[in-house]
């Protein structure tokens, strides 16, 4: 089975909260001192749950694919030192920073160009925006079915059997293929890479291709997705002590406060 | 599981296996001699040969004497083939080398466990007085006799010859007394760890040597010194002279006690061999291996742990096919022969932190069950070497032979090699499994594997933290480091970005303001110095941190560093010069124990009540600074030390080591639990360290085993209470 796996290199979500900040006026993310960028968690879960099919079925190839800038190199030889087979980066003008529209165009591009492909993963959503649009556009512009939000993938049959999680419970669904499948983060930590695998993924072929290799013009990689404003919510918050000689009148002092402030 | 290669009919037999039929035999052929010997007591009343008096065969002692020699060379030679199944051992410095074995026959080791040392030095010297004894007497009979006609031992030089046979007798027969007592009678012996028939044969066989030795004396005595005069030279013969006085008394005849000297006297010399065959078939041997092993000890510092490549350089690796310690000939061939070199003493063991919490891991058994896996699949390999059969897959021993709970419950605090009589090191073998578990088959304990990879990502292993590298310094104003000043404080990923250890930080920093010390931070510019990474068995991240730290400080010039963190400390001062670095390294607890013996820093302010102080490991055992800290909290007024009854070189592990803080703890009781309780048990109002992680640990266990919030021991790093002592408005203030 012919598999890809998307990822999306983003600033580190786990970045302590008092070295998150924006320019409002650019719009734009200030990335942290000292921070560098990583692959989104989910994306990871992604290539885990590819890797799992690969050896439950004994074979097949797993491509690494990543729209972004020439830096995400970096994170797709994450990915191929967990075992991946081969990379491709697709960067240049327009790329640095596509909306979801754009990117969509991308993948379902560069999934034609690399042929026979059995199956896309990709993360549930990225960390860093949280809109999960990507995969419903990559599966939209294919015309393949697409199964969100998996916590275990097999092959079963030339189809693949996705267990879903839902909001009150898991629900198993078989898809035939080619398909769009994403990957929630129940489906457990991706594995540690071998140091073997490390020193081979630098040897690993990487492709970087441009939008005009897809194919795409400027046109086609235009943001449909206009950003208004972009700013850090002040969260305010005052502390009273409820003061009392003893813990009924405590209570009692709670009570009459909460009253003020019309809460009860 | 049966892990004997199939089909090696051709196989030759290994060292234990010609040791195992050979040392019966040897007890056989000995046993033959014995029946020989009284069967010709009947013909030799009247012989009275000087050398063997009363003996007729004595020459047999010769024949005994080869055929035991040459068992000695030939087992460890057939064995020898097994220990080469490792890799290559460097040698090096022979002058330094001899100075362990030194120690090794100092008995340095053995009498820091007093009642056993005690007794293990009586057996000790007993062995040693006796064989020269026995060798002197054989050359005198043998060689200077014969050639001059005289005696060396003549007059008062025999006299006091007895009485050093009769002193070295009862030291052994003490020594066997003491031994026995926890041994048999009380069961509260070490030994009951893993019990095996030569735990009994080799006292039981030694003491029948030394009374059988006795009764030949007293009965020689009995029948010749007595009879004819000579009781003032008996006298220098203590004991021989009681046992012939006493049978004398008691109407023995001459002849009866000719008799019967002879018939001990074939029984003690033929026991002597068997006991001499016995060091190449039992753990008796370790009166040459421990000496030998000391020979072989490492060289390096103490908390260096060595890894043979160079990650980083891909021709070098380019056809390794395995990294770290998966199959026994990965290891050296010194870790091979040490594993033969153990004799179950249990000392490493008893003085696990791990083992003493009723963790899954014996320091020993892991030696013990590493020498029953060679001894399984050795001869295989051997073979397979010859062209023979396939090789016993490497998951045998890694997660067959020896747990990887036990592998990673180690803290690599280094209680076992202290403690260790025969110099055994377990951490670098216990560390290369590690290497192996991590590097090749990526089988990582979940909460390790964060750890290690938020040190890839984010350059620390604290993932989630609220803090960044520089939050610690808010409302003051640190230096960054520029080459100008004389010191780099290296603040540590746990002294910035854990809220606990922040003030630690902020009072050394106070403190080496207030005495005026020139020396600046690199603020966002650190990163992981790759230690917890080395601990937990991933060297290729340890060794790309280390290049990447070693081009740093070299970018800006560092020449001194000041670390907070003893782990820092070690894998600076013991590892990066290794990779280039030539930087001088000092503790916090160093500097300001010097900064105080200088009076660059008074402390006025005193404290009241008890203070206990906790030795971290990488800033003790393995780097052997346990004064300074203390000298620090002596100078502080009003301070009254308190040690815990572990301290010092027998101090007791927080829990945190070789990269623990990040396991969990699935079986027994939670080390830090254990040292928090003898902590309280001082009674002091502060347990004191110089170690943030050994802080972390101690907050997290002080509360479980004191409740009462009211009653609490305080838990404070050294530099905590100076600052308070010194300054006037101490930071700890912030943590409100």
């Amino acid at each position: 089975m012919d598999m890809i796996v998307c990822i999306k290199q983003i600033p580190d979500p786990e970045t302590p909260a008092s070295a998150f900040k924006v320019d409002e006026a650019a719009k734009k993310v200030i990335p942290a001192q000292g921070t560098q960028p990583v692959v989104s968690p989910f994306d990871l879960q992604a290539a885990e749950a590819a890797l799992r099919v690969k050896e439950q079925l004994g074979s097949g190839t797993i491509h690494v694919l990543s729209v972004g800038p020439a830096g995400a190199a970096q994170a797709i030889k994450q990915v191929l030192a967990m075992g991946a087979d081969d990379g491709f980066l697709i960067s240049g003008p327009g790329l640095d920073d596509p909306d979801a529209y754009a990117t969509a165009q991308v993948i379902a591009a560069a999934a034609k160009k690399i042929g026979n492909v059995d199956a896309i993963f990709m993360g549930r959503q990225a960390a860093d925006w949280d809109e999960g649009v990507v995969p419903m556009g990559v599966a939209e512009l294919l015309g393949w079915p697409q199964v969100t939000v998996a916590k275990a993938v097999t092959a079963a049959d030339g189809r693949l059997r996705v267990e879903r999680v839902l909001q009150d419970g898991f629900e198993t669904v078989e898809v035939i293929t080619p398909a769009v499948v994403t990957i929630s983060n129940e489906l457990g930590d991706p594995r540690y890479p071998k140091l073997q695998q490390i020193m081979m993924a630098g040897r690993k072929p990487l492709a970087q291709w441009t939008a005009a290799d897809l194919g795409l013009d400027a046109g086609q990689l235009q943001s449909r997705m206009e950003l208004e404003r972009l700013y850090v919510p002040v969260v305010e918050s005052q502390v009273e002590v409820i003061e009392g000689e003893s813990p009924a009148e405590m209570a009692a002092n709670l009570a009459r406060r909460l009253r003020e402030a019309r809460i009860i | 599981m049966d892990l004997a290669p199939k089909g090696s009919k051709a196989r030759r037999p290994d060292a234990r296996q010609v040791a195992e039929i050979l040392g019966p035999l040897v007890t056989i052929a000995l046993v033959i001699g014995i029946l020989y010997g009284i069967g010709s007591v009947a013909h030799s009343q009247h012989a009275q040969r000087e050398p063997f008096w009363g003996i007729t065969g004595g020459w047999a002692v010769y024949l005994f004497f080869a055929a035991v020699v040459a068992f000695l060379l030939y087992v460890p030679a057939r064995r020898a083939r097994l220990w080469r199944l490792g890799r290559g051992f460097r040698i090096g410095n022979v002058k330094e080398r001899i100075r362990n074995v030194q120690q090794a026959f100092e008995q340095r080791k053995v009498v820091r466990d007093a009642y056993a040392g005690f007794f293990h030095l009586c057996l000790y010297g007993s062995f040693i007085i006796l064989t020269l004894v026995t060798l002197i007497l054989a050359f005198d009979d043998e060689i200077i006799h014969p050639m001059t006609g005289h005696r060396f031992l003549e007059g008062n030089r025999y006299l006091v010859f007895k009485l050093v046979g009769d002193v070295g007798g009862l030291m052994g027969l003490l020594g066997i007394a003491m031994l026995a007592y926890p041994r048999w009678f009380r069961r509260r012996s070490r030994v009951r760890l893993d019990t095996r028939w030569e735990d009994h044969a080799l006292p039981l066989l030694y003491g029948a040597i030394l009374v059988t030795g006795f009764l030949a004396q007293g009965l020689r005595i009995g029948a010749t010194e007595l009879p004819e005069g000579h009781a003032a030279w008996s006298h220098w013969a203590p004991v021989g002279w009681l046992i012939g006085e006493a049978l004398t008394r008691a109407g023995s005849s001459i002849d009866l006690m000719t008799t019967l000297h002879a018939v001990v006297w074939w029984v003690h010399m033929p026991l002597a061999f068997v006991l001499l065959s016995m060091i190449v078939w039992t753990k008796f041997g370790h009166v040459l291996l421990a000496p030998t092993n000391a020979f072989f000890k490492t060289l390096d510092p103490y908390g260096r742990l060595s890894y043979p490549l160079n990650l980083m350089d891909e021709q070098a690796v380019a056809d390794v096919t395995s990294f770290g310690v998966g199959r026994v000939q990965d290891f050296t061939w010194k870790q091979l022969f040490e594993l033969d070199v153990c004799v179950r003493c249990g000392r490493c063991t008893a003085n696990c932190p791990a083992n003493i919490a009723g963790q899954p891991l014996s320091p020993m058994a892991i030696i013990q069950d590493l020498k029953t896996h060679l001894n399984r699949v050795g001869h295989g390999l051997l073979d397979a070497r010859h062209g023979g059969t396939e090789e016993p897959g490497p998951l045998d021993m890694v997660g067959g032979a020896i747990r990887e709970e036990s592998l990673w419950a180690c803290r690599t605090c280094g209680a076992c090699v202290t403690e260790c009589p025969v110099y055994i090191e377990h951490i670098p073998t216990i560390v290369d499994m590690r290497r192996y578990l991590v590097l090749d088959q990526a089988q990582v304990p979940e909460t390790a594997q964060q750890a290690l990879m938020n040190i890839e990502q984010r350059g620390h292993p604290w993932r989630g933290t609220a803090l960044q590298r520089t939050s610690w310094m808010e409302g003051m104003e640190v230096p960054e480091y520029t080459g100008e000043q004389e010191y780099l404080l290296w603040v540590g990923c746990t002294g910035a970005l854990v809220d606990r250890n922040v003030p630690v930080t902020r009072a050394v920093v106070r403190l080496l303001r207030e005495a005026g010390v020139s020396f600046g931070v690199l603020a966002a510019g650190e990163t992981c110095n790759g230690d917890p990474a080395r601990r937990l068995g991933n060297e290729y991240l340890f060794q790309v941190l280390a290049a990447q730290n070693v081009e740093t400080f070299k970018a800006v010039g560092v020449r001194k560093v000041i670390t907070g963190c003893p782990h820092c400390f070690n894998v600076f001062r013991n590892e990066y010069p290794e990779f280039g670095a030539q930087f001088e390294v000092i503790h916090h607890s160093q500097l300001l124990q010097r900064l105080v013996s200088e009076g660059k820093l008074q402390p006025k302010r005193g404290m009241q009540g008890g203070v206990t102080f906790h030795d971290s490991c990488y800033l003790g055992r393995h780097n052997g600074e346990y004064a300074a800290p203390r000298e620090v909290l002596e100078a502080i007024p009003g301070v009254q030390l308190v040690e815990m009854p572990r301290n010092r070189s027998k101090g007791y592990c927080c829990g945190a080591g070789g990269g623990n803080i990040w396991l969990e703890e699935k079986q027994g009781r939670r080390v830090n639990h254990v040292r928090a309780e003898e902590a309280a048990a001082t009674g002091a109002a502060v347990v004191a360290t110089a170690c943030p992680f050994c802080i972390q640990m101690f907050e997290d266990g002080i509360p479980a085993v004191q409740p009462d919030e009211t009653r609490r021991m305080k838990v404070m790093d050294i530099a905590e209470l100076l600052e308070a002592a010194v300054v006037a408005e101490p930071s700890a203030a912030r943590q409100s």
